[in-house]
């Protein structure tokens, strides 16, 4: 969908750029600099970006046709693909839903697991973040750090879930299966692996010079431009907004958790600055990895699946039955609000399922942040703005 | 914000405008149906009403229900921290023409992508406060004639 083209026309470093008459670029819908298939119409002044709108729509999935054309049953899988990133996100908003419908109580323990999954989930994605900006700016060397450490975070993935990405784990009321043996030790061992990391990937890049010259002062995200548009997540919090679903509307645990929210200081340049948005990153991470420890060293024993509305085994008819109602949820994904609009008639079939992700209201103010940017710039303020855009396609 | 007090606030602000009001799910969120033209007069009132300030349009959503399109707008605030869905239901003349229904985004500048979304999804033509019909940039699909959303809409039929 197109967004608007902002009539600001304010120019920023002017003095240094080549100047020339007004040119029309158009990039996309594929192109190395974008994070994903997306068009950018530009309008440049030499090296200067003086406006821009942006279009999507060309990795659209119908992720809630199908899923309206399916089983219950499948309707978890089908949400792991909401954000192929965070799969986690997707799958919780809607067991989240399903169980205020059928008015189940999940298990202590099964809270803990998705509590524990969820954390992992952040550090992955923002761990993801971390390379794409470092990618961005041509710092080749974090590159290769950050991966090497989220490779440990998908090997948690993969012994607790048997799957590294789509895991496909959820279940209403619970989870699929108990923690593996080993899980809750290795968890705190990668806990404290990346808190050392964490101060490995700061002394490297986050006060380096020439990082400072790319992202400080640079892809500025007003807070009046995320009241405007609805913006959540860190790329709220960097501008000053201290939203945070786990906090306005706890869920899971979150309620009992301990743990803060940062938001933006503007420090090295200006609040809500593509600088901003990554030390914000590395916060929050560190804020995760606090979290998770407590969860890991305080998960209780039980059961990990009320089965209140599962079949029982082997019986004739395996498909799930959601009774009548709708539910309305939200969770902090590791790119800001997710929230799901859950509609069942009471068959084996979901009536309705929609989703809105953090995404879509940031590419609303795309347009409007990146006027005054050098073209070169492009890449690292896109990567900076954690935009998804296989959840605004769903 | 308790679910009476937003009522009695409701009632202060566009008066005569709720046609039925209750809880949402078995959320403690307070859920009222709107006549479908008197939405985007509501919209303004609740979004004015300093007592509210219902500025942020968290989701819209649409799903049908029967022979009609059931619009959800939920609100709030991140002053008041008031919380508010909003409804409203267009039936559904015939499966391939679109319905009417005012656009909001004079009100909440974040609606124009999802309102965008449920005009090529579920056939919802977005007329502005001076009656013109907003543009729709048919991004998802090429051909206008048929609303994925929509019940009726046979998933493949269209891939011939």
């Amino acid at each position: 969908m197109m967004h608007p083209t902002p009539k600001n026309e304010s120019h920023r470093s002017r003095s240094e750029c080549l100047r020339t008459d007004l040119i029309g670029w158009e990039i996309g819908p594929y192109h190395s600099s974008l994070p994903a298939p997306m068009k950018l119409r530009l309008v440049l002044d030499g090296e200067i970006i003086v406006s821009g709108s942006v279009e999507t729509g060309f990795l659209h999935k119908g992720l809630e046709k199908a899923i309206e054309k399916h089983d219950w049953n499948a309707s978890i899988a089908y949400s792991d693909h909401l954000d192929p990133e965070a799969a986690i996100y997707g799958e919780l908003a809607l067991c989240l839903a399903v169980e205020e419908i059928a008015g189940i109580d999940v298990p202590a323990r099964a809270v803990s697991i998705r509590v524990i999954l969820s954390e992992l989930t952040r550090l992955s994605a923002h761990m993801l973040y971390l390379v794409n900006v470092s990618k961005a700016v041509g710092a080749e060397t974090l590159v290769h750090y950050v991966l090497r450490d989220r490779e440990r975070i998908l090997d948690l993935f993969e012994l607790l879930t048997g799957a590294r990405f789509s895991i496909n784990f959820l279940r209403f009321g619970g989870v699929s299966a108990d923690v593996t043996e080993g899980f809750i030790e290795r968890v705190l061992e990668v806990c404290d692996l990346i808190r050392i990391r964490i101060k490995e990937y700061n002394d490297l890049l986050t006060f380096n010079n020439t990082f400072l010259k790319r992202t400080a002062k640079m892809g500025i995200l007003s807070a009046e431009l995320v009241n405007r548009f609805g913006i959540t997540g860190s790329n709220a919090r960097a501008a000053g907004v201290t939203f945070d679903v786990r906090k306005a509307h706890p869920y899971l645990s979150y309620k009992s958790l301990d743990f803060r929210v940062p938001v933006g200081r503007g420090t090295d340049g200006v609040l809500g600055d593509s600088h901003d948005r990554f030390l914000l990153k590395l916060l929050e991470m560190t804020e995760s990895l606090e979290i998770l420890k407590h969860v890991a060293e305080t998960i209780p024993s039980g059961a990990f699946l009320n089965r209140q509305i599962l079949p029982e085994a082997g019986a004739e008819d395996y498909r799930i039955k959601v009774p009548s109602g709708e539910a309305y949820t939200r969770v902090e994904s590791s790119r800001g609000m997710i929230s799901c609009h859950v509609i069942s008639e009471g068959g084996p079939k979901p009536s309705r399922i929609q989703f809105h992700t953090p995404t879509t209201a940031a590419l609303m103010a795309l347009p409007e942040v990146l006027v005054g940017i050098r073209i070169e710039d492009l890449p690292v303020l896109l990567a900076s703005l954690d935009l998804s855009i296989a959840e605004a396609d769903r | 914000m308790e679910a009476n007090a937003i009522l009695s606030k409701l009632e202060k602000a566009a008066p005569g405008k709720v046609l039925e009001s209750g809880r949402f799910g078995r959320s403690d969120l307070l859920s009222v149906w709107i006549e479908s033209t008197a939405v985007h007069a509501f919209a303004k009132a609740v979004s004015e009403e300093p007592t509210l300030k219902l500025q942020w349009l968290e989701n819209l959503s649409v799903a049908e229900v029967g022979d009609s399109l059931v619009v959800s707008w939920f609100l709030r605030s991140r002053e008041t921290q008031a919380q508010l869905v909003m409804r409203s239901s267009v039936i559904i003349t015939s499966e391939k023409e679109a319905v009417e229904l005012a656009s909001v985004c004079d009100v909440w500048p974040m609606a124009a992508p999802l309102e965008n979304e449920a005009a090529q999804l579920f056939g919802i033509r977005f007329k502005n406060a001076s009656g013109e019909t907003i543009e729709t940039c048919r991004t998802l699909l090429a051909d206008d004639s048929e609303f994925p959303m929509r019940k009726s809409y046979s998933v493949g039929a269209s891939a011939k």
